[in-house]
């Protein structure tokens, strides 16, 4: 609700990376700004000049410590719904600006042996703030940054530099080409070894797989998907397949036909009742995979476990989901 | 297999804030006595105004203590002459060799006074966190010829009422001309947030209104033209509410260049199937008429009286006790935010009774 919001002035804008912009956002007024915790984000409410405002969310990559700024990073997408546009187009410095409290979908655990960060693109920004946080509490830590090139790759400089320049490893496709390999740096699977991963869905899905594949457990791998659009993933509705856990059976989920329709002609009998996401009845638990939750039962602390999704309007950002059916 | 469960319907959540009166119900001098929980409070005002509240009931032979009389901060108990302080210890016994018994205490409530209402905390007085308390400090701010506060009493549950916040379509179906929107809200699906740790709860409905409501319009601009328009409910446990109509033309500032109303709807059980019904409302616009302050709080009083209460009682009637999701309601799209507060608050309850 607009009480919630909180003013702030953009007190700094300049550009860190090809098509990458840097914005620090410092209270207007007197007001304070409230605490973060790693891997928090805001969302931006962006007058664009055409009616209501734009609602974005950004990562907050400074140092948690940093009091009194909030800082963020955009990149300009081509074909995106515009907010990134704004963002680069119409914010100038000395503007005021409303924005939501950071809230974090994406923590970091407090209590972790060793910490494994990888960053795809414009992912590098709950990462960085996670980098700042560990070094900080003086845990094990090391950082992979993957992008285009170093043109591509915001705050690369700093970062070859700044405090924890030994914890950080470059990728770029313009490099060499065997510069990464995901098995030396992911071989020793341990219980209180923890992975973060955020950057595009292609990125998160080779370093997670990857992960699996040398023996990390799910509950150790963590991500957040960048510029996660869900109203343009409502549009465009993906095909992907199911897997039934007890038989193996799989089944192809057409664009336009649900994952409860598909099961139904299978002769799966789901109990349901709402049929669009309120009721909960028909809940599914999920034992793979990444399911796009459009529903409005689940909170926001279920949906990112991902171990359950409502088949009736749910779909799914990953290839397959396995069903424990 | 249904994931909707209710906690047993007579287990309500203990560790939380409830209003208990108005600031206007408490007296100087006289008691003040109301049913929350299920449990029989007694309020009154000590010397310094601060309100007391304790179980209206004597540890001895159970009777109501607002039946006795006061001495200063103490309460005497009218049938054998035991004596508490403020806190609920008994001062006096005149019985015997005037020794107190151990066991011989009022349970005392912690109360908090903001905004025109009484807060209590119905649970363990360790929990009890100020800071939980639902921001009403609007209703102070204000002047108080925009401010209005009532109390109603209602022969349902409270969550049936926090139902009829969550989901506000039903205006459109339910109310008069004054304030239905023609229709534009029961196509909406609410957009639903939540704060990191799950409350509040808020849901959201935005529209393009053509013409603008009727209890809005006059205080418009251009009453006769659309206007953009918003209603925003907040949900904090048990069944505090925040709700917030906006109506804004060319601009996207409701606050400074809009029409605003706030209205706090704060609902207490009594018990199981009935309810304390606690409506508060300001705005930012005619702040300083009176008149037309009391003219609309009269109307909401009217509206809500003749046009909900009656529904939602009939709604009660119609379940007995059933609980809710025992009787395998169909669910739409209205719902949504409804069934989350509902989730919400049943798995708070439990976590409660682990």
């Amino acid at each position: 609700m607009n009480n919630d919001l909180i003013s702030v002035r953009i007190t700094e804008k300049r550009y860190v990376a090809h098509n990458i912009v840097h914005i620090v956002l410092q209270p207007a007024d007197n007001q304070s700004l409230p605490r973060f915790t790693p891997g928090s984000h805001i969302d931006l409410h962006i007058n664009a000049g055409t009616g209501k405002p734009l609602i974005r969310q950004y990562s907050l990559l400074n140092n948690p410590d940093s009091q009194q700024r909030y800082e963020i990073a955009v990149l300009l997408e081509a074909h995106g719904r515009g907010g990134s546009k704004a963002v680069h187009q119409q914010l100038s410095e000395g503007d005021l600006m409303q924005i939501s409290p950071p809230r974090n979908l994406f923590p970091l655990s407090p209590d972790e042996d060793e910490t494994l960060l990888f960053a795809g693109g414009i992912g590098i920004t709950p990462i960085l703030s996670m980098a700042h946080a560990l070094q900080q509490r003086q845990a094990k830590f090391s950082l992979h940054y993957f992008a285009k090139s170093i043109e591509h790759a915001a705050f690369a400089h700093s970062l070859m530099e700044g405090p924890f320049s030994q914890n950080v490893s470059f990728c770029f496709d313009d490099g060499p080409a065997d510069s990464f390999d995901p098995q030396s740096v992911l071989k020793e699977a341990a219980r209180g070894k923890h992975l973060y991963i955020c950057g595009p869905q292609g990125f998160i899905n080779f370093i997670a797989d990857s992960a699996r594949a040398s023996g990390w457990h799910t509950d150790n791998i963590h991500f957040e998907l960048f510029s996660q659009d869900l109203s343009a993933a409502n549009d465009d509705n993906a095909t992907f397949q199911i897997r039934i856990a007890s038989s193996g059976q799989l089944i192809d989920i057409g664009a336009d036909q649900t994952v409860l329709e598909a099961l139904e002609e299978q002769g799966f009998e789901i109990p349901c009742s709402c049929e669009q996401g309120v009721c909960g009845t028909c809940l599914i638990p999920v034992i793979e995979g990444t399911p796009d939750h459009r529903d409005m039962y689940l909170s926001d602390a279920e949906k990112q476990l991902n171990n359950q999704f409502t088949p009736c309007c749910s779909r799914a950002l990953s290839d397959c989901l396995v069903l424990d059916l | 297999m249904n994931n909707l469960q209710s906690a047993d319907k007579h287990t309500f959540l203990r560790n939380a804030w409830y209003v208990a009166a108005l600031s206007s119900e408490v007296e100087e001098q006289a008691y003040f006595t109301r049913k929350i929980l299920d449990e029989s409070i007694l309020i009154y005002r000590s010397k310094s105004g601060k309100p007391i509240a304790l179980h209206d009931r004597c540890p001895h032979r159970f009777a109501p203590l607002s039946l006795g009389s006061r001495n200063g901060d103490n309460v005497t108990c009218l049938y054998h002459g035991l004596q508490f302080d403020s806190e609920g210890e008994c001062v006096k016994n005149p019985h015997g060799n005037g020794k107190i018994p151990k066991a011989c205490k009022v349970q005392r409530y912690i109360t908090e006074e903001r905004d025109g209402f009484i807060w209590i905390w119905m649970g363990d007085a360790e929990k009890a966190d100020q800071d939980m308390i639902l921001d009403c400090s609007r209703l102070s701010e204000n002047p108080a010829s925009s401010v209005g506060h009532m109390y109603m009493y209602n022969q349902c549950n409270y969550e049936l009422l926090t139902d009829n916040i969550m989901d506000l379509s039903h205006i459109d179906h339910l109310h008069g001309p004054f304030i239905n929107t023609g229709g534009k809200l029961s196509p909406l699906i609410p957009e639903i947030t939540e704060n990191r740790d799950g409350k509040p709860l808020h849901v959201r409905w935005d529209w393009e209104a053509d013409p603008v409501i009727p209890l809005i319009a006059p205080h418009m601009q251009r009453p006769d033209d659309k206007a953009d328009m918003f209603l925003a409910v907040s949900w904090t446990e048990p069944s505090n509410l925040t709700l917030t109509l906006g109506t804004v033309q060319d601009s996207d500032d409701y606050l400074n260049d809009g029409i605003m109303l706030f209205d706090f709807h704060i609902m207490t059980p009594e018990t199981a199937t009935t309810t304390h019904y606690f409506f508060a409302s300001t705005r930012n616009y005619k702040m300083d008429d009176a008149e037309y302050n009391e003219a609309k709080m009269a109307g909401m009083r009217e509206a809500f009286t003749t046009e909900d209460k009656p529904v939602i009682e009939a709604q009660q009637q119609e379940m007995a006790t059933h609980d809710l999701w025992s009787l395998n309601p169909v669910l739409l799209s209205c719902d949504a935010g409804a069934v989350r507060a509902r989730r919400r608050l049943s798995q708070l309850i439990e976590a409660e009774n682990i």
